[in-house]
């Protein structure tokens, strides 16, 4: 049978429930600017009522739970574009560094250099028995080897560091795991028991798979107990409800220091090399970068450099030089690396060429100081289609190819655009859905403390009317 | 929609960095006053931009190329004309002491003269272009004519590039100024100087037949060189050609490259005072924007 005091008790319930949504008000206030937070609410929820004295009588309410707004296909949708997005900006903020490699302001580039070679050629064309000339002759060589090293260097140091970044990449995967996995036991220990729910501890489950998305592609699901389980590349399990594999690093086979990402499990046990499934996120980006186009520009440096020397070095060994060389022909200008990976690294002038610019050789016949055949034959080559299957000549090959380089960085930089615009379209649904306004907590905080006066008036009631009841005795 | 706070900072935050990035590229445009800073600006054109660039660099060369080759040709030309004179001297001398009425005496002192020509031809033969012999040749750092008025040069033609794929020879086989061929030998002619000495031999042994004789060689010889000084006129004409054919296209792809890189700085600063203008609108309007809250007029 319920008396004052059930009364008194309902007031106390109010009085608690109205506190609780202050609680809530000040929890979504506090959390407005915090990343992947979710606003909650308090389910207030009648209570059984009585039966007393044949009427059924309401209880007063209560919080049954604290539920958060919430939208989960939204998510899995924003995890799916998140994997494009980590990819498409992480391609486009790599190549944009080798932009400046090639930029055009640069007055060192290959073809500059290529084309103040030639022109150095021309001059000595006209006085080929000038010391100043062979020396310009011999400096202006200098200078093209040098630009083809420093585009080598700055490419290899480029893919250097990509590969620590793969590393680094490596290790923040393992970390984000290894916390979900945390989370995931976490949150299985608060939920124990009906209609519970870890709000906060879910909504920053959520905000680690977001991260770990950016990085790698996956998909996911959330088990019993709101236990996550991530499946990655190749349908790798990376976390089952309290664990996890981990991502490893293998040295690349034929490699000195490059790294091929492998998933090992919780056992240590190796369980496959993912290089070549990874299909999304940063991580296959930073291959992608690594090993096909630097390795490609690489290449091109390579085939240039090559071609250059190999072309002018087959002129000059037909001529004659000056003084002690003005009998003997056979010598390079160039000398260079025949493996052709090591050409743009290795390629400099011949040791004959740096000891004396009388090596220089202009001439087609013996002790003719005057002679400058040979330049003429070498000049030629600038104009001569001799690179792509004889389509192309030095410059052509080189503008083209840094010229695919450019249009590969517009390109990636449409596609950072596009995802990025498709993200933060999403990010603003789910902010519309998710997201703290002040004015409606502020309009909340009113109502809670409204009700909270009232239900404090209840409890001045009911000590008024037990008042009145214990005054009857007197 | 429900417009929550991050959103409302996250709204802002965008606006004003898209503003602030584009203001921020038009400023880059507007003080290197070029359109293509970037490989990224324009791929296309800045690969068209490295290909005509090479070729503006290959034109200038040439250009001076030509300047260098008009320069020798002057040259030449003038050593030429200076050997030329002498040989019409030493001609009008044989016209007038293979006359009777001179003595041996006065032929004696003509010899002197022709003495003196060879000499000063010897001189001219060896007469340098900066520091080349402009008739050795190829062996362009020894002296082509020796004492005794042997040709010592060789038959090395000098080609320089006035063009893409066009080179042009600047010097004439200067051997067929100072040598007959074989087959003039066997006819019995002479060298130039061996046509002097012999002139010279006539004089002052008072022969007048050898006189003659030198006479005729003379003439051979002064058909040669105004035929020599007729191809340097030739090759002095195409290279001018060259020269003008050069400028123009040097100027044209100048003209292109400028198109293709230079910004329109009208444009340029035009659309700059628009994104300024944009900014500042945007910082105003975000400043309005994250004022007002319920929270302010709660008591």
């Amino acid at each position: 049978m319920a008396g004052l005091f059930h009364t008194l008790g309902m007031g106390a319930d109010s009085l608690f429930a109205s506190r609780q949504g202050v609680d809530t008000a000040g929890h979504n206030i506090a959390n407005a600017q915090v990343e992947g937070f979710s606003r909650q609410r308090v389910d207030l929820t009648q209570r059984e009522p009585n039966d007393i004295r044949n009427v059924i009588i309401g209880n007063g309410a209560f919080v049954k739970t604290i539920t958060r707004a919430h939208d989960r296909y939204l998510e899995k949708h924003i995890v799916s574009v998140h994997q494009e997005f980590g990819e498409s900006e992480t391609l486009a903020e790599e190549l944009k560094a080798l932009e400046d490699i090639y930029s055009p302001e640069l007055n060192a580039t290959v073809a500059n250099e290529l084309s103040n070679f030639f022109n150095a050629l021309r001059s000595l064309s006209n006085f080929p028995e000038e010391l100043s000339v062979r020396a310009a002759v011999r400096e202006n060589g200098y200078n093209l080897a040098l630009a083809f090293q420093r585009v080598d260097q700055k490419l290899r140091e480029s893919q250097y560091d990509i590969n620590q970044k793969i590393q680094g990449e490596i290790e923040e995967v393992n970390t984000l795991l290894n916390n979900i996995a945390e989370l995931n036991v976490n949150i299985l220990n608060l939920e124990a028991g009906p209609d519970r729910t870890a709000n906060d501890l879910r909504d920053q489950q959520e905000r680690l798979v977001r991260k770990l998305s950016e990085k790698i592609d996956l998909h996911y699901y959330t088990s019993d107990r709101g236990m996550m389980v991530i499946r990655g590349p190749g349908d790798i399990l990376l976390v089952d409800r309290g664990h996890h594999s981990t991502l490893g690093a293998k040295i690349k086979p034929g490699s000195a220091d490059f790294i091929d990402v492998v998933a090992v499990d919780s056992q240590d046990r190796l369980l496959r090399d993912m290089t070549d499934i990874i299909k999304s996120g940063r991580l296959r980006a930073l291959i992608d970068v690594r090993d096909d186009k630097i390795a490609n520009l690489l290449d091109h440096n390579n085939t240039l450099a090559l071609s250059v020397a190999d072309n002018v070095n087959a002129i000059h060994r037909q001529g004659f030089g000056l003084n002690q060389f003005k009998h003997t022909i056979g010598r390079n200008f160039f000398q260079i690396s025949r493996d052709k990976d090591q050409a743009g690294q290795s390629i400099d002038l011949s040791s004959h060429i740096t000891e004396s610019t009388d090596a220089i050789s202009a001439a087609a016949s013996p002790d003719a100081p005057g002679d400058n055949v040979v330049l003429n034959n070498i000049i030629r080559l600038e104009t001569e289609k001799l690179m792509a299957d004889k389509n192309a000549t030095f410059n052509d090959y080189y503008s083209n190819y840094v010229g695919v380089l450019g249009l590969d960085v517009v390109r990636s930089a449409h596609l950072e655009e596009a995802d990025k615009l498709l993200l933060d379209d999403l990010m603003t649904r789910r902010e519309s859905i998710a997201g703290v306004s002040m004015d409606e907590e502020a309009m909340s905080l009113l109502k809670w403390q409204s009700n909270f006066t009232a239900s404090s008036r209840v409890i001045t009631t009911v000590d008024e009317m037990l008042e009145t009841v214990l005054g009857l005795k007197r | 929609m429900r417009i929550s706070e991050r959103h409302r900072y996250n709204l802002s935050a965008n606006r004003v960095e898209t503003a602030r990035s584009d203001n921020a590229a038009l400023l880059e445009e507007l003080s290197t006053q070029k359109k293509l800073n970037k490989l990224s600006d324009n791929p296309v054109d800045v690969a068209q931009v490295l290909r005509e660039r090479s070729r503006v660099e290959r034109k200038n060369q040439f250009e001076k190329n030509i300047q260098y080759a008009q320069g020798y040709l002057e040259r030449t030309e003038s050593v030429v004309t200076g050997i030329y004179d002498f040989l019409l001297r030493a001609k009008e001398l044989s016209v007038a002491m293979a006359n009777d009425t001179y003595g041996p005496q006065a032929r004696r002192s003509a010899g002197r003269e022709v003495k003196e020509i060879i000499e000063a031809i010897t001189s001219l033969a060896n007469k340098t272009f900066g520091n080349r012999y402009i008739f050795g040749g190829f062996r362009t750092q020894t002296p082509p004519m020796s004492g005794d008025g042997k040709f010592l040069g060789d038959d090395g033609t000098l080609f320089l590039q006035v063009d893409d794929n066009q080179f042009k020879q600047i010097n004439l086989n200067a051997r067929s100024i100072f040598e007959v061929n074989e087959e003039e030998r066997q006819e019995g002619h002479f060298d130039l100087v061996a046509a002097l000495d012999i002139l010279y031999q006539g004089l002052v042994t008072d022969d007048v037949p050898m006189i003659q004789r030198a006479m005729d060689e003379l003439d051979n010889h002064m058909d040669r060189i105004s035929n020599y000084q007729s191809k340097i006129g030739a090759i002095f004409n195409s290279l001018k050609n060259s020269f003008q054919n050069n400028e123009v296209t040097r100027e044209l792809t100048t003209k292109s490259i400028s198109e293709l890189e230079d910004a329109d700085v009208f444009k340029s600063s035009s659309d700059f005072k628009r994104t300024e203008s944009v900014l500042q609108s945007t910082l105003l309007a975000s400043s309005k924007l994250l004022q007002p809250s319920l929270l302010n007029f709660l008591q």
